[in-house]
This record gives structure tokens, C-alpha cells and sequence, in this order.
């Protein structure tokens, strides 16, 4: 398709779902954290990488002191709503099935979902299926009490990508801006189909040069995270006022290390390293140790029992 | 004090020799760790001496290494591997290590990082260093310069971990300053990048360009992928920790051994080595002149750091071994890197660790070393040792100056300064300095070509094209400066202003391997021409038997086919009528849309013979109905010859695909009573495939008349087999199943009847199986069986209560047991019908103890290696020791030095109980209700490829699959049934000395080790009877050969030659009582061109030689002429007068490298 017949009609699916996404935005339903919620972490690099810096955790730990919390995050590298990096052996349906039952077995009350990005990279041609299987996840999932958030994937900027002198990186990103923003929408629609919360990340790409808060230019890093953390945690918290949690002082940042010593304690429980010794075909050598990996979760739920006295010491909650 | 310290050391070397023995069988003795212990093992060449570099306390575990611009050292190295532990906290580390004083032993070292899990590669560059570690691709920057790193990046992230030793690794710079790493089998990655998504199952190289971000799939496949260099024309080559292929030439894009989903593979230089590591080519001033250009790998579990030449043919290379740089005896010497340092001599990491395994054994084993590591550096004494620029502080011209370096690290170190330089602010300077440097080189000068293609890869690396060079360089008169800028023309594809024109002139290319480079570089292209283009590389080649182009060319017909096939059909693309390019790119990626345009050719008789074969194999595997039909026809007119190919075609199709020709095949019955059996054959087996019924009358007469001939019959046996639901053709089958005149059509009619009416089957094949005399014969009935669901219980039911004979039973339990499949009910029943016994025996530790230590006191190798060998046993049959034998299981040569004799007794005892990386049954289940087992080789897109338990490769197409599990391991049980428990304790002895003892050490020396020899037949002996013993040189039909190996030190024993043949000389009948028979054998070879062959000989007596039919005078040692093709040495061999066993060596002359001796089975 040429070019500009391509660009016309994103602009137009564009027009269409940002149209939606005006409706649903006046009557967006407003979200707070219950007593003891479960909350899974979903998706791609965007959310497995938050597990290594913490601060979407360590501001909504904070905002919600007191409320026991917990937080899994289950994201994987490059993944979709295909379980497309999640097959290991077998074929991404089967990665599917056990992310299915993984997550049944957590038993979650909220999911954030961090999906769309890499699709963002495959031009519009599977955005229809997307949206399909997207529903599918979410009905495969989908508890009563279970709540859904979707965020937006990342908003890439062309002074905060490496430089090209091989490619017209305007228009790959014009190509990636294109889908993106159609599957913001689509997000929208998933949002009130599921009386989910949407939160786009995107202004904090407009607030801030995009060089500081990614790495290159697509992953968040230490000032991304911290950025996105505000605008996820103004939307999943609006009751708190964020300017009176203080993130700097040393227990907040003790808070911080324990947050992601849980999370490297929790990757080493769902994602270790052997598997296929451990649990997959090879098992009948080294299956016998597969006896320690459980041995992670008292250690998981000893600092997470830390993380919660540590939140409302900070916040002075009982 | 002196004294002391050496009585010291020898009392403790005394231990140890003991130590070293024990280890082995002792489940809990290890060596003492003392450095000089071990290095008292080392073994090196004349002239080269080893001493210490580096070691524990300072260092621990060393995983990988590569020096900086400074001269120091970086190690990664983990002391958590191989798993984490419930609270253990990751605190693994990157080491630098500083020889200050330039002395050759490291003088400090420094913690650059700590706190990681398991780095398995290090690199350093761009202020810092790249690191792999578990799911991330990490960059450490050393801010201030103290050595001790500042900030942590997560540079890429989505490695997969599924394996801690084949987890990212293997960093490396290439020449054009882009970095390689790579990743193993069981690894399966998925990276994000800003330029889209990255994903690679399985093992393979990947390339990146860590300031761009840009990432991709440099080669695919290898088991363990790890090693990785450049020689100086930028050829990449590669090893395989786990693969037995040795030296790996890697041709861009292409995939080898294991890869995912790869349709077909290219193959290791060094087939029937032991696993190699690491890889480093020598190109140093500081070694003698014959060692430039080396290629340096570890064989880790054989102790040993290898050395290897290779020389050119064709496109590709071969590859020889030579004497071991290092050779040792020491259980925990594990050389797993090798690097040339910066004073020319060769780092060795040594990973130290008597317990190498991974799967096999536990994780928590107490034997696992935790603590130790070295760095040994071997040099050659009074080489030469380059002085170290002092990069950072040149002037831009000093440094790009240093490319010219006849040293390739310092060539290497100042790409990269150049490039880092570049990057910091210096970059119009760099590239005025190398400008400058490029065009007044003198163009006399040695190394001329070398130093422009520095420059040219200069260029890449600073990310700045430069068409002129680039132009000039492909025009350059040396071949491998032609052939590496080629593949630099892809790099800047998309900035040149016509690319594939100036690929033009290299596609044809005098040198193949610059054809090979052009052809894979065309693969960037979009225009559907570039298929025409790169197909005239097949033209006025000196030799069609070059691997690498050819694959090189299937390999850029798949990429392209997008492209060019649209074109095809459109008919602007034609291959100029090039008939034989047009095959070329069908059979490469063959369409059903592309087969009028052959069956169009065949019907004009437009196809040349040489092509024949390779376009019907597309009309078989493409041909939709109404193509088939218009073969058919071609078929019924045409005369016997070229009938028979295209009626083998349209039974493939109908076997493989289930597609017959459409219209009407009322013509097709004059082919059965045609007056070729061949033609009559495949027309029955063509009415079969099609389940065409109208014939099945026919067939039904021809399968009841005795008048039909045996081949014919059979086959239209097996065509009713076809029609299992109808009742004519079963009940045929069922009348044929005792007609004993004929056992084979009764065979084929039972298994016919086993597909149709099991039961009724299964009650026919025991009865057939209960008179069977010879055993082999029930083979293919036991595999119908067992390719059915229900077949084994069936046949279980039937034979209960009933006998057959032992041997029988016993094929059908090696059937059954190399089937991979859960049997047990039954093998049982077999056991029980035939009266043999067959369990694994399973030992207690103390039983195993107890067995160990009758092993090492009783077990003789020379008498378990007479076992090994035995025919009824067939270990040869799957298990290769080192070239020669198959290669169904592991490759047994340096068993001894890596596994311990419990678990080599276990293995023997059970065989089920642990099983090696990569030889898992693939147990699958098709929709046809056929249930296949066997290794799975590869899978391609369309179908799975499993080598079964005979060797063959069995292709399952993916649609039909409806299962697939993985079983147990193809090596049956019980084969130690019918050995004596002597007997084991010296299979066992003889396995564990493989690769340790001397004479159980596969050199790398060329030895002859596959040979042929002539069965004692009654025709054989009657034809050399009646014309002489030269005739056994001849191709005869009375005579037929058995294979046979060398054993492992590579000699020929007399013992293997059968010599009942009767010959009178002199009166005396020399077959008589007490005197030895003259016995016949030969082996074959390969020769690439026209030179000499050189053979030497142990001991000549009692030889007579001929050299493909022509005789030879025996001497020790013989120049024989050799023209290209294949060359056969036959041997008559007189028992009479030669007790020895026969040696043969072949060499070549210096500079020749034209043989191949033949590998595998």
C-alpha cells in the first residue's frame, strides 16, 4: 500500500478509536486499591523490566500502605497477547496455556496488562486479531473480583533512538507511531468493554525529553520508570496525594532494594534458570531439584511481610 | 628449603598420579588442587613451554575472557553456576586481571562488577564492558577509569536461560567492529530493539551493533555454540562444545547442526571429533611461521588444547589436526577459552573442575569445584614479543598507522580505539587519518591486500561507506579481499547506489568462495532479477561438488523466492532459458505454482538428464492432480528408461502426498502386464498409492498366480496391502500368509493383513515368526508392528502360550527396546514366547561401589575392546569411536577422560537412567495411526526429521503429527543380557580408558579405520579360484563386503578379515588345519583433484596392494598419483605370513589438500 494511502487510513482508525476513547474517558471508572489485593504484572519488556528498578511497586506500596498488596510481575521480553515468547519447547499456544494457569493459580484481583508494543511493530495488519485475542485473554482470565488495567506501550521519539545512517528511521517511526496509536484505541475499547482503567503513559513522553527517561529511546529506565510510576499511581490511587509521599529518604529507598530483591526472589520461583533440567524434557536427571525451587516462596513472602512494615512505618499508617 | 619444596611437590605428585586414577572410580576423591600439579601433566610441542598466568584465590571458575586495548585481561566467572540456591545470594564477577611488569604472570587483579548471576561472556569496549548474564546483555561503564565499574545497563534483554551453559555467550568483536555472541541448543530468545523484535530458537550467532541497536541472526544451529573468529580475510569459522564436527566454517545465514526449523544444514570440517570450545586463530609474530593461521580450540573433556590447519577447497575449507598444543592427564584441567594476549602468546582459561557434566550429574554433587580457575599461557620459547601501543594516547594517524600491524591483536585493538575515538568527537580526524592511510599504502608491500580490507572494515566500523574502496576491493586481484568485501557490500546495501551491479563480476568469480559471499549477499535484494544474477554462479564451475555454494545458492533461492517467483510466473523472470538454473531455483524452493513450468519441459523433452532428477522430485513434492496427469501421459507413451523415473515420481506423490494424476487412468492397466518386472512393479505399487480400485481386480489375479514373477509379486502384494478396506485385497493377503514357498510375499501379505484385520494379522505373524529360521528376516514385520497403536498389544495377545525361537525373540526385543516407546507388556510376552531375559539391572550404591571396584581390578580393555567390537552387540552399529562407526548414539571417543566408570556402569547396566544432550527419543504419533520414534535431527516447515535406531533418517510430515513425546533412549536394554558379568567388567574397563589411556586415544594422525572385507562366500571363493587374487580388486557381483572398523588406535586386526576362501599354492591347501587363509580388504577415499596419496604402512609382510584395480609394489611407504574422484585400495592379505595387525597412514605432501578419508558407518 503506498505510503500515504497507509497513513490515511490510520489516520482515520485513528479518528475512530480516539472518538471512543473521548466517550469512555468522561465516565472512566475511578480505581482504588482493596485490603490484600493480588496484583499480576502483564505483559512485555515494559513490565518485565520494571521488576529490575521497582518504582511503579515502590509508589503504590507506598500510596496504598497498610492495604497488603502484593505484586507479581510475569512479564516477558517481546511477548503478546500470543504468548509469543512464552512457548520456550513448545509452541506459543502451549506457553499460553501455562501463562493461563500460572495466573489462575495466583488467583489475581487486578492485572495490569502491559501489551500492544511489540504488535505496535507489526504495521496494522494483525491489529483485528489482536483485539481477539486480547478478549480471549482476558476471558480465560477473568475472576468476578478481577480487575484489568491496560497501559499504553511507549511513545518513541526520533532524537532518542541511536542515530541510522543505513535507515529512514522518520518513517519507521511514523510506521510505529501509526499502529501504536491504533492500538491505544483498541485498548480504550478493551478498557470499557472490561470496565478496566486505561492509562496511557504517553504525556510523560511530552513532559520530559524521551533521552532521559528510556535507554534508547523505546525502554524506560530508572527516570522512566519513576515518571510512568506517578501517572499510573495518580490513576490507580487518585485519593492519594502523591507529593506527600517523600521516595528519598533512606527508608523509602531501602523500601525500593527490598521491592526488587522480591522480584529477582519471584523470577528465580516462575522463570528459573534450567528448565529444561529442572522441569522441562530433561527432567528425569536433574528433577530431583526441582524440590528447591519452591524453597523461594517462604523467602518471597518473609520480605514481603518487610516490604508491608516498611510502607507504613514511611506513611505512618497503622 | 629447594629440596624440601621438591620432595614436597613429588611426594604430592606421587598422590596425585594416584589421585588422578582414583578419581574416576572413587566416588569421592579429587585431585589436589595445586597448580604445579597439574601443570606437571601438560604436554607440548618441541619448543613451546606453559607456565602460570593466573590462579585461585585471585580468580575462581573462569567462564570467558578477552583482553582490552591495555593489555589486561577480563574474566567472567561464576561460582554460582550451574544453579542458585534458595537464599544463596548472585554474587558472580568480572575479573580484570594486569601482567604490570610484562613478565607473563598477572601481577593484580581487580573486581570490575560483582553481584551478577552466572555471566557467561565478557567484551570489553565502549568505556567498560558487555556482559551476558541470564536473561540480559548488560553494559558496565568504568566512569572514572579505576577499574571498578560505575553503572549498570541493560543493553538487550529476553535471552532465554533454559540451560546455564548455553546461555548467552562467546562475545566477540568481528573485524568490522560489530559484536558476536552467541547462544546454545536449548535456548529460545525474544529481544525487543527499537527497530522491532528479534526472536531465535535454539542455538546460533548472533550479530549486533551495539550503537545502533541493530541486532540479527548472524547463523544458526550448532549444539553448544561456542567459539567464534575471523580469520585475516574476515572468513568467520565457529566450534561446538557439544557437537562432534570440530572446526565449523560459517557461511552467512546459513544453518548447521541443530538449528530450528532449518530444512537442511552444512556440516563441521572435522567430523568424528570430540566436543570442542572456544576457538582462536593464531596470527601472531611471536609463534613459528607454520603456526600462523592455526586454529586453536579446547577439546575440554579430553584435556587437551587442539590445534588445527586449514587449507582452501573450493568454496569452503578442510580441516586437519595436529599435534595438541596441550596435553594432559589431569581430571580437572578444563581449558573452555583461548585468547592471544598482547605479548603474542596464547591464553588458556582453565575452568578447573573434575565434574565437567551439566545434566548428568546432580546439580548439588559435592564433586562440582566451586572455588578454583586458571589462566595458563603458553609461549614459544625466544618467539618474539610485540611491543603494546599505547592506543588511547596516538595521534589518529599513529593509531590508524597500527592496522598495519602483522599482529592481529594489536590490528583488532586499534579498530577498536579507532571506532571508540570515533565515536567520542575524533571522527572527522579518524576518517581523514584512514583516508590518508588508504590511498598512499604501497601497493608492493607484503600484506598489501590485508591492510586495504583493515581499512575498508574500518569504514563499517565507524558506520561510514566508502564505494570507491569498496569498488576497488572487489576488483582487487586477491581472492580474499574480493570475497570480503562482497560481504561488506551487504552491510551498506542500502546506502550504495547499485549494489547488485557491482556483485555482477564476483557471482562469477574464478574463486568459488567469492561467488559463495556475492550469492549470499544478493539475499538483501528486491529486485527479481537478483535470482537470475546469482544463479550464474552455478556456471563454469571446476567441480559440482562444492557443498557450500550449492547451499549458499539454495540457501539465497529460499530468501529471494518472495521475490522472484511472482516474477516467474509472470514471465519477466526466465533464467535467460536456462533450464538447469530454473531447476536450481525449484528444487531450492519448489511451489505447487512452479510445476507447469517443468511439466511444460518434460513434455518438450526440454530437460537435460543432469536436471531430471531434481525436477521430478519438485513435480512429486508440488504437482497438483492435473500435473500428474500430464506426466502419466508423458509416462505412457515413452519408451522403458524414461518411463520407469516418472512412474517412481508419480508414486512418491501418491506415497508422500496421497495425490494421483486426475482424468482418467483407464490406460494405466497395459502397465501391469508390461513386459519390464520394473515397470509391472510400479504400476502395482502406483494402482496401491492411488487406491485405484477398477485395477484392483488385476492386481488380485496377479497376487494369487504363481506365473507372476517373485519381485513382481511381491510388490503387488504390498499394493494390496494399500486397499486394507476392501475385502477382496484382505482376504488375498490372508490366503497368502502360509505360502511358504515364497516367505517373503508371505511376510509382506501378514503385514499387509497386521494393517488390515490386526488381530487376524497378529495370529499369522506369530505363527510365521514360530517356524522363522532366519531371525533377521522378522525385522521389517516386528517394525509394522510397531508402527501400529495397537499393534504390540495385539501381537502380545497372540503369542501368549505360544514359543518361537529365541534369536527371533530377541530381534523383535531389540525392535521393540530401540523403539523408544514404553513396551512393556510386550517385551514381556516376547521374553516369555522366546524364554530370554532382558531387565535393566539397577544397582545399589553400595552394589556399584562394589562394581566399580571389581571393574578397575579385574576388567582387561584389550579383551572389553574385542567385546565392543562383536557384531551380535552392534555398539560400532550406533555408537562411533571417533571417525569410524555410527552415529545414532554419542560418539564414544574420550568417554574415559569425561565420565566416571559409575556412570559408565550405569549407562551399560540401564541405559534408560541417564541420557545424553541431544539423543532423546522423539516419540511421535501421526494421524495415520503410525506411531515414529528416533532423535529428532531437525524439523523443517513442513515436516519432522527423526534418525532412527538403524540409522536411517525418517521425515514425519508436521500436518499428520497428532503427538509427540519424548521417550526413553534409543539404546535397548538388556544388551548386556548375553554378556557374562567378566564380560562387562571389560567393556567397562575398556570404555573408561577411551580418550585416557594411550592406546585407546583416537590421534590426529589420518589412520585408515573404515574398511571393507570380503565375505567368505562359495561364489567369491570360486571366482578367485578361477581368475586371481587381483580380482578381488574388480567390481564383481559374486563378491559382496562387510563393513569393518580399525580399532581405536586405528589398526586393522586379522582377526576381522575372513579367510575361508580355498587357493592351492605350492601344493599345499593353505585353508587346512592349522594354516592361515589369505583374506581380502579394501578401503575407499575421496580425492579432490589430481595429486599424490601418501601411505605408510605399520609392517608390509604379507600384502599385496591395488590401487583401484591397478596392483602396486608394497613398500612401507608409498607415493601413489591420485586423479580426482574416488580411489580404492584393495588388499589381499596372506595370514600365513603376517601376525601383525595392519596400520595405514595417509598424508599428503606439503601444500596438498585434496583427500578426504570417509567418517560415520
Amino acid at each position: 500500500m503506498p505510503n500515504v494511502l497507509r497513513r490515511l487510513c490510520l489516520f482515520t482508525l485513528f479518528l475512530l478509536f480516539s472518538s471512543a476513547g473521548l466517550a469512555t474517558a468522561q465516565d472512566t471508572p475511578t480505581f482504588e486499591f482493596r485490603e490484600g489485593d493480588r496484583v499480576i504484572l502483564l505483559g512485555n519488556t515494559l513490565i518485565e523490566r520494571e521488576q529490575l528498578y521497582g518504582d511503579w511497586e515502590q509508589l503504590l506500596t507506598l500510596a496504598n500502605a497498610g492495604k497488603h498488596v502484593t505484586f507479581r510481575n510475569l512479564g516477558w521480553s517481546a511477548d503478546t497477547v500470543w504468548a509469543e515468547s512464552r512457548g520456550i519447547f513448545d509452541a506459543p499456544e502451549k506457553g499460553y496455556e501455562r501463562m493461563i494457569a500460572q495466573i489462575k493459580e495466583l488467583n489475581p484481583t487486578v492485572v495490569i496488562f502491559g501489551y500492544g508494543g511489540v504488535e505496535a511493530f507489526d504495521g496494522s495488519a494483525r491489529q483485528e486479531a489482536f483485539l481477539t485475542q486480547f478478549r480471549k485473554l482476558i476471558g480465560d482470565i477473568r475472576t468476578p473480583e478481577c480487575r484489568f488495567v491496560f497501559l499504553t506501550p511507549a511513545v518513541i521519539r526520533g532524537y532518542a533512538v541511536p542515530v541510522r545512517r543505513d535507515l529512514n528511521v522518520g518513517e519507521h517511526l511514523e510506521q510505529y507511531e501509526g499502529t501504536r496509536a491504533a492500538v491505544c484505541g483498541l485498548l480504550q475499547t478493551l478498557a470499557t468493554e472490561t470496565g478496566g482503567i486505561y492509562i496511557d503513559i504517553a504525556p510523560v513522553f511530552a513532559d520530559f525529553p524521551t533521552q532521559r527517561l528510556t535507554d534508547n529511546g523505546l525502554h524506560l529506565n530508572a527516570a522512566g520508570y519513576q515518571a510512568t510510576g506517578r501517572i499510573i499511581t495518580a490513576a490507580l490511587s487518585p485519593q492519594v496525594k502523591l507529593d506527600e509521599i517523600d521516595l528519598t529518604s533512606e527508608l523509602a529507598q531501602n523500601l525500593r532494594t527490598d521491592i526488587r530483591k522480591k522480584n529477582e526472589l519471584y523470577f528465580h520461583r516462575w522463570r528459573p534458570q534450567n528448565f529444561t533440567y529442572l522441569f522441562g524434557f530433561r527432567q528425569h536427571e536433574q528433577g530431583n531439584n526441582a524440590v528447591e525451587i519452591p524453597q523461594f516462596d517462604p523467602l518471597v513472602a518473609e520480605i514481603e511481610t518487610r516490604i508491608f512494615d516498611l510502607a507504613k512505618t514511611i506513611r505512618g499508617v497503622e | 628449603m629447594l629440596t624440601m619444596r621438591i620432595l614436597l611437590l613429588l611426594f604430592m605428585f606421587l598422590a596425585v598420579g594416584i589421585n588422578v586414577a582414583l578419581a574416576q572410580r572413587d566416588l569421592k576423591d579429587i585431585p589436589v588442587p595445586d597448580p604445579e600439579l597439574e601443570k606437571a601433566t601438560f604436554v607440548l610441542p618441541e619448543g613451546f613451554e606453559v607456565n602460570l598466568f593466573a590462579a585461585d584465590p585471585q580468580i575462581a571458575k573462569p567462564i570467558q575472557m578477552n583482553f582490552d586495548p591495555e593489555g589486561r585481561l577480563w574474566i567472567a566467572s561464576s561460582e554460582v553456576y550451574p544453579q542458585i540456591e534458595p537464599g544463596q545470594e548472585a554474587n558472580d564477577k568480572i575479573l580484570i586481571l594486569q601482567d604490570k611488569d610484562g613478565d607473563g604472570v598477572s601481577d593484580e587483579t581487580k573486581v570490575f562488577a560483582g553481584g551478577l548471576l552466572i555471566p557467561t561472556g565478557i567484551e570489553p569496549g565502549d568505556g567498560g564492558a558487555y556482559v551476558g548474564a541470564s536473561t540480559e546483555l548488560l553494559h558496565f561503564t568504568d566512569k572514572d577509569g579505576d577499574g571498578e565499574a560505575d553503572e549498570r545497563r541493560v543493553v538487550l534483554s529476553g535471552f532465554g536461560t533454559e540451560d546455564t551453559h548455553h546461555i548467552l555467550h562467546t562475545l566477540r568483536w568481528g573485524q568490522e567492529g560489530l559484536l558476536y555472541m552467541s547462544q546454545s541448543i536449548y535456548i529460545h530468545s525474544h529481544v525487543e530493539t527499537p527497530w522491532g523484535v528479534k526472536r531465535l530458537n535454539a542455538g546460533g550467532i548472533w550479530q549486533f551493533r551495539p550503537e545502533t541497536l541493530q541486532l540479527d541472526v548472524f547463523a544458526r544451529g550448532l549444539v553448544n555454540t561456542w567459539g567464534t573468529d575471523f580469520n585475516q580475510w574476515g572468513v568467520t569459522f565457529a566450534t561446538d562444545g557439544a557437537g562432534g564436527e570440530g572446526i565449523n566454517y560459517m557461511v552467512p545465514g546459513a544453518s548447521y547442526v541443530t538449528a530450528y526449523a532449518a530444512p537442511r544444514i552444512l556440516q563441521g570440517l572435522n567430523p568424528g571429533s570430540p566436543k570442542h570450545c572456544s576457538l582462536e586463530i593464531v596470527d601472531s609474530t611471536h609463534f613459528p611461521d607454520d603456526w600462523r593461521g592455526s586454529f586453536i580450540a579446547n577439546d575440554f573433556r579430553g584435556h587437551r588444547v587442539c590445534r588445527f590447519v586449514l587449507k582452501e577447497s573450493g568454496s569452503g575449507f578442510v580441516s586437519q589436526e595436529q599435534q595438541e598444543v596441550i596435553k594432559s592427564d589431569h581430571v580437572a584441567f578444563r581449558p573452555v577459552d583461548v585468547k592471544v594476549g598482547p605479548d603474542g602468546a596464547l591464553y588458556i582459561a582453565d575452568w578447573y573442575n573434575p565434574i565437567i557434566q551439566h545434566g548428568e550429574v546432580d546439580f548439588r554433587d559435592e564433586r562440582r569445584d566451586h572455588t578454583h580457575g586458571r589462566i595458563w599461557r603458553v609461549s614459544y620459547t625466544g618467539g618474539k614479543k610485540p611491543e603494546l601501543p599505547k592506543f588511547r594516547q596516538l595521534t589518529c594517524e599513529e593509531l590508524v598507522g597500527q592496522l598495519a600491524s602483522p599482529d592481529a591483536w594489536i590490528r583488532r585493538q586499534a579498530k577498536r580505539v579507532i571506532k571508540e575515538r570515533g565515536m567520542q568527537g575524533e571522527r572527522a580526524e579518524m576518517l581523514s587519518a584512514l583516508k590518508h592511510w588508504a590511498r598512499t599504502m604501497d601497493n608492493t608491500a607484503p600484506g598489501y591486500h590485508q591492510r586495504r580490507l583493515e581499512a575498508l572494515w574500518t569504514y563499517q566500523a565507524l558506520d561510514e561507506v566508502e564505494p570507491e574502496l569498496l569498488d576497488s576491493l572487489l576488483r582487487s586481484t586477491n581472492a580474499d579481499a574480493r570475497a570480503a568485501a562482497s560481504r561488506v557490500v551487504g552491510h551498506w546495501w542500502s546506502r550504495l547506489d547499485n549494489p547488485q551491479q557491482m556483485l555482477e563480476l564476483r557471482v562469477q568469480d574464478e574463486h568459488p568462495r567469492v561467488r559463495l559471499e556475492a550469492v549470499r549477499v544478493l539475499t538483501h535484494s528486491t529486485d527479481p532479477h537478483a535470482i537470475e544474477l546469482a544463479l550464474t554462479a552455478l556456471d563454469g564451475l571446476k567441480s559440482d561438488r562444492d557443498v557450500w555454494l550449492d547451499y549458499a545458492l539454495w540457501l539465497t533461492a529460499r530468501d529471494l523466492q518472495p521475490i522472484w517467483q511472482p516474477a516467474l510466473l509472470g514471465g519477466t523472470v526466465n533464467f535467460g532459458g536456462n533450464v538447469t538454473h530454473l531447476v536450481f531455483a525449484l528444487k531450492s524452493a519448489g511451489s505447487s505454482e512452479t510445476v507447469p513450468l517443468l511439466a511444460k519441459l518434460l513434455a518438450e523433452d526440454k530437460l537435460p538428464a543432469a536436471d531430471l532428477g531434481d525436477a521430478l522430485e519438485v513435480v512429486s513434492q508440488f504437482g497438483s492432480p492435473e500435473e500428474l496427469e500430464k506426466v502419466l501421459g508423458i509416462a505412457l507413451s515413452a519408451p522403458p528408461e524414461r518411463a520407469i523415473p516418472l512412474l517412481q515420481t508419480l508414486l512418491r506423490a501418491g506415497k508422500s502426498r496421497g495425490v494421483r494424476p486426475a482424468g482418467s487412468l483407464d490406460s494405466f492397466a497395459a502397465l501391469l502386464e508390461a513386459d519390464q518386472p520394473e515397470i509391472q512393479s510400479l504400476a502395482a505399487r502406483c494402482v496401491g498409492a492411488w487406491k485405484f480400485e477398477s485395477l484392483l481386480p488385476a492386481l488380485d489375479i496377479m497376487a494369487k498366480s504363481e506365473a507372476t514373477l517373485p519381485g513382481v509379486r511381491l510388490a503387488v502384494v504390498e499394493a494390496l496391502s494399500d486397499f486394507e478396506n476392501n475385502d477382496m485385497a484382505v482376504n488375498t493377503l490372508a490366503a497368502l500368509v502360509d505360502s511358504s514357498a515364497l516367505p517373503e510375499v508371505a511376510r509382506q501379505a501378514i503385514m499387509g493383513l497386521v494393517r488390515a484385520r490386526p488381530q487376524q494379522g497378529a495370529t499369522a505373524a506369530v505363527a510365521w515368526l514360530s517356524r522363522l529360521e532366519t531371525p533377521t528376516e522378522a525385522q521389517p514385520l516386528f517394525a509394522v508392528v510397531l508402527a501400529r497403536k495397537d499393534g504390540p498389544g495385539l501381537l502380545s495377545e497372540a503369542i501368549r502360550g505360544q514359543m518361537i525361537p529365541k534369536d527371533v525373540a530377541i530381534v523383535g526385543l531389540r525392535a521393540a527396546q530401540s523403539s523408544g516407546q514404553d513396551l512393556k507388556d510386550f517385551i514381556e510376552a516376547l521374553r516369555v514366547a522366546g524364554n530370554v531375559s532382558t531387565e535393566p539391572v539397577k544397582l545399589m550404591p553400595e552394589e556399584m561401589l562394589a562394581f566399580v571396584d571389581a571393574v578397575a581390578k579385574q576388567g582387561d580393555p584389550a579383551r572389553g575392546e574385542e567385546i565392543y567390537r562383536r557384531s551380535d552387540l552392534a555398539c560400532l552399529k550406533c555408537h562411533a569411536i571417533g571417525p569410524a562407526g555410527g552415529q545414532v548414539g554419542p560418539n564414544m571417543l574420550s568417554l574415559g577422560s569425561t565420565a566416571q566408570l559409575d556412570y559408565i556402569v550405569e549407562s551399560l547396566l540401564d541405559p534408560a537412567a541417564k541420557v545424553k544432550e541431544g539423543f532423546h527419543t522423539a516419540v511421535v504419533a501421526s494421524s495415520d495411526g503410525q506411531v515414529y520414534s528416533g532423535i529428532k535431527l531437525r524439523e523443517t516447515d513442513r515436516d519432522l526429521i527423526l534418525r532412527d535406531a538403524e540409522d536411517r533418517e525418517l521425515k514425519i510430515p508436521l500436518d499428520s503429527i497428532e503427538e509427540q513425546n519424548v521417550g526413553n533412549s534409543l539404546m535397548p536394554a538388556g544388551l548386556t543380557a548375553s554378556l557374562t558379568t567378566q564380560e562387562i567388567y571389560d567393556l567397562a574397563a575398556f570404555l573408561s580408558a577411551l580418550g585416557k589411556l594411550p592406546e585407546y586415544t583416537v590421534t590426529p594422525v589420518q589412520r585408515v579405520r573404515l574398511w571393507e572385507v570380503l565375505n567368505a562366500t562359495p561364489e567369491a571363493a570360486y571366482q578367485l579360484r578361477r581368475v586371481s587374487y587381483a580380482h578381488a580388486a574388480s567390481d564383481d557381483p559374486a563378491f559382496t563386503w562387510s563393513r569393518t572398523y580399525s580399532n581405536v588406535r586405528g589398526y586393522f586386526s586379522l582377526e576381522d578379515l575372513p579367510s575361508g576362501f580355498v587357493k592351492k599354492e605350492f601344493g599345499q591347501n593353505r585353508s587346512a588345519a592349522g594354516m592361515r587363509g589369505v583374506g581380502f580388504a579394501r578401503f575407499t577415499f575421496e580425492a579432490a583433484g589430481a595429486g599424490v596419496a601418501i601411505l605408510k604402512f605399520n609392517d608390509i609382510a604379507g600384502l599385496q596392494i591395488w590401487h583401484n584395480g591397478l596392483p602396486l609394489e608394497a613398500a612401507p611407504e608409498m607415493n601413489v598419483p591420485v586423479s580426482m574422484g574416488p580411489q580404492r585400495f584393495t588388499f589381499a592379505i596372506d595370514a600365513g605370513q603376517r601376525q601383525t595387525p595392519l596400520d595405514v597412514q595417509i598424508s599428503e605432501p606439503e601444500g596438498q589438500t585434496l583427500i578426504q578419508l570417509p567418517t560415520g558407518k
